[in-house]
């Protein structure tokens, strides 16, 4: 999926699947932007981490605190959390996993507007899935990157602890890459060392760019002198923060060493701050892009004493990254000092100094018990005052310390408002000038949300139909997620990354032989069909769910369907579903389609998706094929739905009768048959086959 | 409805600022083709600040100050002149060069983005502090508390900010570092935050980048949010009480002031108007 890499990536495009984990590295954060803008397509994904600079996320956290934006749902709903490392955590990945398959972005920008959607970075976009293991190794050097800094102790150990779900929840991740990966990152080895171990020789030209340099151009030095290069292209922009003197010094006078200004071609005021560096070589090409800025601390030193950065290394043939400079315009600069550029202090790579007094660095809410865990020992006798968002007293019935934690208990009423979210202020001995905020980890409620996951909300109401339209169509989405009804249920059960809606035309075209069968079989909503060896305990597939719901119907019957109380506003939308809602439609013609959809009352729009699907089902029903690899227990369950679904759809009005109609009478031919057809029930073993002709006299 | 005019005050400042802001950033980066360093914004306010002896006076009254006036200093000033000191409902003594409908009028029509312009928020804001935000001013308002308080997660609320403000004098600012502060955490960030929350609409007028500014080309009005102000305006006029609001010297009339003197219509009052209403009914059945 990513031979090179990509300058106009828009992430949050990028973001639909089946997913268990979404999992972000970056530098800078803004949350107000992840809030806004990718935790509703996020909204199904149960565990969603972000790990950011300590430094950043600190200033991210206390301008919020500042400017009273609340982050209710931060280490809550979502976690929000630092990597402590004495320099810059610069490092940007986006890691999305689900039980089969997974996505990961490597790149340049911050989780943010800029670093999120223009054209000013570059990523490298890499999938896996069962029948795509070919980049297997770069989600393992992702993992093990994460892992590297849970184990130098940088992160907070409830993340780690965390973390340890998330891999559990994808078992087809291995801890480390068995076989060479393109990804690198510094926590062990430089970068530059890495790249020359990469980089054949002879080099005939190195291309670099980087928004920050240092300030007297160490980094662009070393490479100069590490890869002996005949010719050297410096690229920078009006933005560039380097030193005019220290380039010229570092370039020298060689007419072989030139220096050309870069724009986005389309957008000339976009933020060029995308990392790289260029060898080409006699036939072939290296490239290293990332996080690292041409600097020391990114480039020429290991995490022991330099910041954290990750990238990507791939040696290709020559003209493979072509693309790169596409979208850019180039103009050669005479004199680099006409630009007006010059090394700005505070650049990404900079650290700043710590507070003078101990400072809450994370704590932790479990029911009424409150752990604040200090930059420092605290002494004994130590005092806090502790308020919530809204500036309200938060209650403590009782304070130990020990070494540099803090245990609260708390009162009950300040215990739920606590729970409800946001960051408490933490005042040491009510010293105004000592002050600091903190968003605790809510690990019950985060874990809860991978409890909730998976489940559906509105199956348990087929029994009835819900009374509302919006609630009916949700109901439609749990079925078509639930039920394996045609070719295109099994196809987006093989094929999970690439989930889009099927026209009718196209079902034909989805050959049984490209299907692939024995993945259908191994997937859980598969496995919901088969009920009768499920150990005891386990909690109810959905199949089972919807059944029961419509046995309920004739009375106690079947399965309690209740669920847990859920949250509202932390409930697992629906928003990254795949399926009828499925958004990515590839043509203008879909678009359209959709946008004349979303234009019609809910009403119609639930009639009309109930008759699609109704009408896949029927046309399925006659597919033979099909029906003969679905099985008999599946598919004399799915008619048994279907007989109660239409029943209830044609008295509310629900479908259009033609096309209930019809499905009903395939259905009642398919389980009793006629004169001409065989029956499915004659397939299904003597119990089921007693029953059949029970129900059929 | 003395804290309903001065929300609309309130708001106009930050408003204000932004275009200040906005259309400054943008002459300073060729449109918006460059990014202005944040520090270079901060020596751009300074320097406004200290050239405003030479700005057009904008037929303000305002005391000469430059970027390291203390803003005690500032305020003392502009208190003794404007009386601030009435009750919450009582009629604002007006000031012809210095209070603060004089003060967003100037800013209004001369819309220049200069020091004096800045100054005059800066002003305008501290007066709005001193009728409202002050702790011992609290009982007057405590009706409006709600009122007062709203803003949400995404706008300024007028306690909040008269909190953090009255935090802020704590540490006696000059008037550059005042602006500063007023600007980065209520203008830019209260902005960046909105307009985020817009997307995919492109709002953004500016946006921080690492350590600078993007500037969009963007039109950043300000103006009051007087939609209810001019609804009933427009109902009260055409209910007869009251001559049009689009005329400087309108006038009550004769129902309209026996509204106001007696809390109620002349007798009859409305049944001559249901009549003419009935008949006008009947004519077109």
């Amino acid at each position: 999926m990513s031979a090179a890499p990509r300058p106009s990536v828009v992430i949050p495009e990028l973001l639909q699947g089946q997913w268990t984990t979404a999992l972000i590295c970056t530098f800078g954060v803004n949350l107000t932007f992840f809030e806004t803008r990718l935790m509703t397509q996020l909204a199904q994904v149960p565990l969603r981490i972000i790990l950011a600079d300590d430094k950043q996320l600190a200033s991210t956290l206390g301008e919020a605190a500042r400017t009273g934006q609340r982050h209710r749902l931060a280490n809550k709903g979502y976690v929000a959390a630092p990597i402590r490392h004495p320099r810059a955590a610069h490092g940007k990945l986006m890691l999305l996993i689900g039980p089969a398959s997974g996505r990961l972005l490597v790149g340049s920008g911050n989780l943010g507007y800029d670093g999120y959607a223009s054209p000013g970075e570059l990523w490298h976009v890499f999938a896996y899935s069962d029948d795509q293991p070919q980049h297997l190794s770069e989600f393992a050097a992702a993992r093990s990157f994460i892992e590297g800094l849970a184990s130098r102790q940088l992160l907070d150990p409830p993340v780690i602890e965390l973390l340890l779900t998330a891999w559990g929840s994808a078992t087809w991740l291995p801890q480390a890459p068995t076989a060479p990966a393109t990804i690198c990152s510094n926590l062990d080895r430089p970068l530059i060392a890495q790249l020359r171990d990469l980089a054949p020789a002879p080099v005939t030209e190195l291309i670099a760019h980087a928004p920050f340099h240092d300030a007297d151009c160490a980094a662009l030095q070393e490479l100069i002198t590490r890869f002996e290069p005949k010719q050297v292209r410096l690229l920078v922009t009006d933005a560039t923060s380097a030193d005019p003197v220290a380039i010229k010094r570092t370039l020298g006078g060689d007419a072989k060493r030139i220096i050309e200004l870069v724009q986005v071609t389309d957008e000339p005021a976009a933020y060029i701050h995308a990392k790289w560096v260029h060898l080409i070589h006699p036939d072939t090409e290296t490239l290293l892009t990332g996080s690292a800025n041409l600097s020391r601390s990114a480039l020429l030193r290991s995490s022991f004493n330099g910041n954290i950065e990750i990238g990507v290394v791939s040696t290709r043939p020559a003209g493979t990254f072509d693309d790169l400079y596409a979208h850019l315009q180039r103009k050669r600069v005479s004199d680099v000092s006409s630009l007006g550029i010059s090394y700005q202090g505070g650049n990404e790579d900079d650290t700043d100094d710590a507070t003078s007094y101990p400072v809450a660095l994370w704590s932790r809410l479990d029911g009424d018990t409150l752990s604040i865990t200090f930059s420092d020992v605290m002494p004994e006798e130590t005092a806090f005052s502790l308020k919530d968002h809204a500036d309200r007293a938060i209650v403590a019935v009782s304070t130990t310390i020990d070494g540099a934690t803090a245990i609260v208990k708390l009162d009950k009423e300040s215990a739920d408002r606590l729970a409800d979210g946001g960051r408490i202020s933490v005042r040491i001995d009510s010293d105004d000038d000592r002050l600091s905020f903190t968003w605790p980890y809510q690990l019950s409620h985060l874990r809860g949300r991978l409890d909730k996951a998976g489940q559906r909300e509105r199956l348990p109401s087929i029994g009835d139909l819900p009374a509302q339209d919006a609630e009916l169509y949700e109901l439609l989405r749990e079925l078509d997620q639930t039920l394996i009804i045609d070719r295109e249920s099994v196809w987006r059960i093989a094929k999970p990354g690439n989930v889009r809606e099927i026209d009718d035309s196209e079902q034909e075209s989805l050959r049984l032989d490209d299907l692939d069968w024995d993945r259908v079989r191994r997937d859980p909503r598969y496995g919901g069909y088969f009920t009768r060896k499920r150990a005891a305990g386990l909690p109810p597939t959905d199949i089972q769910v919807v059944l029961a719901a419509i046995a309920g119907r004739l009375g106690d019957l079947g399965l309690d369907t209740s669920r847990p109380d859920t949250d509202d506003e932390e409930d697992l939308a629906h928003e990254g579903d795949a399926g009828l809602s499925s958004e990515s439609g590839d043509s203008d013609e879909e678009l359209e389609d959709e946008l004349t959809r979303r234009r019609l009352p809910i009403s119609t729009r639930t009639r009309m998706a109930f008759d699609r699907f109704v009408r896949r089902y029927a046309s399925a029903l006659s597919d033979s094929a099909f029906i003969d690899e679905l099985g008999p227990i599946p598919a004399a369950t799915n008619a048994v739905v279907f007989d109660h679904l239409l029943s209830r759809l044609l008295e509310r009005q629900g479908v259009t009768p033609r096309w209930a109609i019809d499905a009903q009478i395939a259905t009642w031919r398919f389980l009793w048959g006629n004169d001409d057809l065989s029956t499915v029930t004659e397939n299904l073993d003597q119990g089921y086959s007693r029953k059949r002709s029970s129900f059929g006299s | 409805m003395a804290v309903y005019q001065g929300r609309e005050y309130f708001g106009y400042v930050f408003n204000r600022l932004l275009r200040w802001v906005s259309r400054r950033g943008l002459a300073e980066t060729d449109a918006g083709l460059t990014v202005l360093p944040s520090s270079r914004l901060w020596k751009l306010v300074a320097q406004a600040l200290d050239d405003s002896a030479t700005d057009p006076h904008m037929g303000l009254a305002l005391p000469e100050v430059d970027a390291s006036t203390r803003v005690a200093a500032f305020l003392d000033a502009l208190t003794e002149e404007v009386d601030v000191g009435v009750s919450a409902d009582a009629v604002w003594p007006r000031h012809d060069g210095l209070d603060e409908h004089v003060l967003y009028q100037a800013c209004r029509d001369f819309d220049t983005d200069d020091g004096r312009t800045l100054i005059a928020l800066v002003a305008l804001i501290l007066l709005l502090r001193e009728r409202f935000g002050l702790p011992q001013r609290g009982a007057e308002f405590r009706q409006e508390q709600s009122l007062l308080a709203e803003g949400g997660a995404l706008r300024n609320g007028m306690a909040r900010f008269a909190h953090l403000l009255n935090q802020r004098l704590l540490r006696d600012p000059t008037i550059a570092e005042l602006a500063q502060w007023l600007i980065e955490d209520f203008v830019i960030v209260q902005h960046e935050r909105v307009a985020t929350a817009k997307l995919p609409d492109d709002t953004y007028r500016v946006r921080r980048v690492g350590g600078g500014l993007r500037f969009f080309a963007q039109e950043a009005p300000a103006a009051f949010n007087d939609s209810r102000f001019l609804a009933l305006s427009t109902t009260v006029h055409e209910l007869g009480w009251v001559t049009t609001f689009r005329e400087a010297e309108r006038k009550l009339t004769l129902s309209g002031r026996a509204l106001l003197t007696d809390a109620d219509l002349p007798s009859g009052a409305l049944e001559t108007a249901a009549a003419a209403h009935e008949a006008q009914g009947s004519a077109t059945e």
